[in-house]
C-alpha cells in the first residue's frame, strides 16, 4: 500500500456482501407498473373531480325565478374580478347597473391592455345587479357600456345598442338616418347606417328612445324599434346637449350650444332661450311632467374656473314647456359639489335622481368618486339617499319602477368568469411554462443521453 | 407465450448481471457510504432501479453507476447519514499511526466519512475507479471546474483530518 489508490482498493475490499432477493425483478416491475396505473388512476380522478365540479356547482339561472321580492338592494357591493359575465350566465332584469368606469371588472384599459380572451374591446365594463336577489354580473358593449337602463330594468342602452339583460342578447342597434332627411312625422323613415354611433337615452315611461344624431334628434318607439320621428334642430351641437321628449311626445326640449329651445312635433321652433349650462341644464330623462311643465337644475357655487365642465349645486326648478317660461315649482334641496344629476322618475312631486359627486380636483368624469340615487322630497334640507354605489362609481341607473321598494341584503351571487380566469392564468402562465418546458425537455433528453 | 418467453430472457439476463457485478457495486457503494448498512441499502436501491428500466438499458453497468453515485450525494440520503452521526466541534485525538501501519486503511475510513458526499464521489471516481475528470464530471453531472475544485479540496481536507495519510494525498496530488 503506497499510495491512494492502493489504500482505496484495500479499503473496497471490506465491503459488505449484499444479498439481491430472488424476485427483485419481479418485484420491481410490477412496482413500476403499479405505481404508474396509480397516477393515471390519480390524474384521471383529479380530471374527473373537477368536470364534477363544473357540472354540479350550483346554476344561478336555477333559482332565478325562485329568488325573492323584487327590490333595489339594501346595498351594492364591489365585485371580484372574475365575477360571472352576464352574457354567459344572465340574471336580468336587472334591480341597478353601476360602473367604475375603467376600474370596474374586466374592462379593456383605453388603447391598451385590450384582453385576448374576451369579445370586442370595451373600455368601461358596468355591474349588474338582479331584481329579485343580490345576483351582479359583468356586462360589457361597445366601447362603454354605461348605466342607462329601461325603467322596468330588462333592457340596457349602450352605444346604439339595446340589449336585453335577461337574455345576453341584442333586441336593436339604433341606426343613423340618412343626413338629407329632416323628420318623417309619418314614420316610414328608412333606417340608415351610416357608421356613426348614435347615442340615446329612455324616456321616463319607457316606450320611447331619445336619440341623438349630431344636428337631428330620433325618436324610436319602443319595443318597436320603429322611427318614430326626426326632428332637425340647426342649433344644436354635438357637444353638451340635453335633449328629451314629452311624455306625450309633442314637444322636443333641445338644449345645446347655449340655447335651449322647444320644438313642437312638426319640428317648428316654439320657443328658445339663451342660457349658459353652466347656469341650467335640462334635469334628465324625467325633465317633463304630464302636466307640461319643464323641469331644469339651476347651478350656482360653480367653482374650478378654467377647468372645463364645473361641479357645484344643483337645485331643481320649473318651466313651463310651452313657453320656456319660469312656473311655481316646490322648493327642493340643494345638491351639493356634484357633477352630474339626472332625474329619473318621479313619485308625486318627489323626484328621484341620480347624483354624481366629485372631489373638486379636476373637471372630468375622472374626478367622480362616488354616485348616488337620491330622493329630492318637496321642502327637505338636504337630498336623502336611497342607494349609493361603491367607492369609485361612476355611472348609476336603477329599475325605476323599484325606487320606493328596498329589499335586504341577501347571500350575494358573483357567478364565475371561467373565461376570465382562464384567460388570465394563461396569459401569466404561458411564459414561465415555456421556459419550464424547455428545462424539463432539456433535462429529460440529457438523462437519456446518460442514461443509454 | 413469446411475451413470457421475452420476459424470462429479460429476467434472466438481469439476474446475470447481478451476480456478475453486484460485488463490485458493493465495494463502490461502500467507499461511498463509508457505512456497511448504508452499502447494502444503496446497491439494492440502484440494482431495483435498474430493474425497472431493464428492459430500456442500452448499458446496465454505466446505468447502476450513475445511481449510485447521484443517490449518494442526494440530499435526503446525505441527511439519513447525518442523523446517525455525533457532531462535535473539533475532531476526535486519533492515535500515532505510522505510514507502515497495517490499520491505514481504517485511518483512510475514517478520514474519508469527514468529508462532504460529494468530494468522496469524486475520490472514489477519481482514485478507485481511475476515472479522467471528463468522466467524473459526466457521471457526476457537474462541470469539468467542479471535479477539479471539489478534488483539490477533499485532498486538502484528507491532509488536515488525516495528516498520517499525506504521504499518499501527495502522491496521488502529483
Amino acid at each position: 500500500m503506497t499510495d491512494l489508490r492502493g489504500l482505496m482498493r484495500e479499503l473496497a475490499e471490506e465491503a459488505p456482501a449484499v444479498p439481491v432477493p430472488p424476485d427483485l425483478y419481479v418485484n420491481a416491475r410490477r412496482n413500476r407498473r403499479r405505481r404508474r396505473t396509480a397516477a393515471v388512476a390519480a390524474v384521471l380522478a383529479i380530471a374527473a373531480l373537477v368536470v364534477t365540479g363544473l357540472i354540479a356547482r350550483p346554476h344561478p339561472q336555477a333559482e332565478r325565478f325562485g329568488g325573492g321580492e323584487d327590490g333595489l338592494p339594501e346595498r351594492l357591493l364591489s365585485v371580484p374580478a372574475s365575477t360571472g359575465a352576464n352574457g354567459a350566465d344572465p340574471v336580468g332584469p336587472a334591480a341597478v347597473i353601476f360602473s367604475l368606469g375603467e376600474d370596474n371588472p374586466q374592462s379593456d384599459h383605453e388603447d391598451f391592455g385590450f384582453a385576448w380572451w374576451r369579445g370586442g374591446h370595451t373600455v368601461e365594463s358596468s355591474t349588474i345587479v338582479a331584481r329579485d336577489r343580490d345576483a351582479y354580473r359583468i356586462v360589457r358593449a361597445g366601447y362603454s357600456t354605461g348605466a342607462e337602463l329601461s325603467p322596468d330594468g330588462r333592457y340596457l342602452l349602450s352605444e346604439g345598442r339595446v340589449l336585453d339583460l335577461a337574455t345576453g342578447d341584442d333586441r336593436l342597434k339604433l341606426r343613423t338616418v340618412p343626413p338629407e332627411q329632416s323628420w318623417a312625422p309619418d314614420g316610414e323613415t328608412p333606417p340608415y347606417d351610416g357608421g356613426v354611433q348614435l347615442y340615446g337615452r329612455w324616456t321616463e315611461d319607457g316606450r320611447r328612445i331619445v336619440a341623438v344624431q349630431d344636428d337631428r334628434v330620433v325618436l324610436v318607439s319602443w319595443p318597436s324599434g320603429q322611427v318614430e320621428r326626426v326632428l332637425r334642430t340647426p342649433q344644436q351641437r354635438p357637444v353638451d346637449q340635453h335633449v328629451m321628449v314629452s311624455p306625450d311626445a309633442r314637444t322636443v326640449v333641445v338644449q345645446s350650444n347655449n340655447l335651449l329651445r322647444g320644438y313642437d312635433v312638426g319640428g317648428t321652433l316654439s320657443w328658445s332661450q339663451e342660457v349658459s349650462t353652466d347656469a341650467l341644464v335640462v334635469a334628465g330623462r324625467a325633465a317633463w311632467r304630464p302636466d307640461g311643465r319643464l323641469f331644469v337644475f339651476d347651478r350656482t357655487d360653480t367653482v374650478c374656473d378654467l377647468c372645463g365642465w364645473k361641479p357645484g349645486t344643483w337645485r331643481l326648478s320649473a318651466r313651463d314647456g310651452a313657453t320656456g317660461e319660469r312656473v311655481a315649482a316646490p322648493d327642493y334641496p340643494a345638491i351639493r359639489d356634484a357633477m352630474y344629476v339626472n332625474v329619473l322618475t318621479w313619485r308625486g312631486d318627489v323626484a328621484y335622481a341620480v347624483v354624481s359627486y366629485t372631489n373638486h380636483r379636476t373637471d372630468d368624469l375622472v374626478d367622480v368618486t362616488g354616485t348616488a340615487l337620491v330622493r329630492l322630497r318637496p321642502g327637505a334640507a338636504v337630498p336623502e339617499v336611497v342607494l349609493a354605489g361603491p367607492e369609485g362609481t361612476r355611472y348609476l341607473g336603477v329599475a325605476t319602477d323599484l325606487v320606493e321598494r328596498i329589499r335586504p341584503l341577501g347571500e350575494p351571487d358573483f357567478g364565475h368568469n371561467s373565461a376570465e380566469t382562464l384567460g388570465l392564468a394563461v396569459t401569466w402562465g404561458t411564459c414561465p411554462a415555456i421556459v419550464l418546458s424547455v428545462v424539463v425537455v432539456a433535462l429529460i433528453l440529457r438523462r437519456r443521453r446518460r442514461v443509454r | 407465450m413469446v411475451d413470457a418467453g421475452m420476459s424470462g430472457g429479460m429476467r434472466d439476463g438481469f439476474e446475470e448481471f447481478v451476480r456478475a457485478r453486484t460485488g463490485a457495486f458493493a465495494r463502490t457503494a461502500y467507499l461511498l457510504t463509508g457505512d456497511r448498512q448504508h452499502a447494502e441499502e444503496l446497491v439494492q436501491t440502484a440494482l431495483t432501479a435498474a430493474a425497472e428500466r431493464w428492459t430500456r438499458l442500452d448499458d446496465p453497468e454505466r446505468y447502476v453507476r450513475r445511481v449510485l453515485y447521484t443517490r449518494a450525494v442526494s440530499w435526503w440520503r446525505v441527511r439519513r447519514r447525518w442523523r446517525s452521526e455525533v457532531l462535535t466541534d473539533a475532531p476526535p485525538e486519533r492515535r500515532a499511526v505510522s505510514r507502515d501501519d497495517p490499520d491505514l486503511r481504517i485511518v483512510l475510513a475514517d478520514a474519508l466519512k469527514r468529508l462532504t458526499a460529494k468530494q468522496r464521489a469524486v475520490l472514489v471516481l477519481r482514485f478507485y475507479e481511475d476515472r479522467s475528470e471528463s468522466e467524473t464530471a459526466e457521471i457526476l453531472g457537474v462541470g469539468l471546474g467542479t471535479v477539479k475544485s471539489q478534488t483539490r479540496d477533499a485532498l486538502r481536507r484528507l491532509r488536515a483530518v488525516a495528516p498520517e495519510l499525506a504521504d499518499e494525498n501527495e502522491e496521488a496530488m502529483r
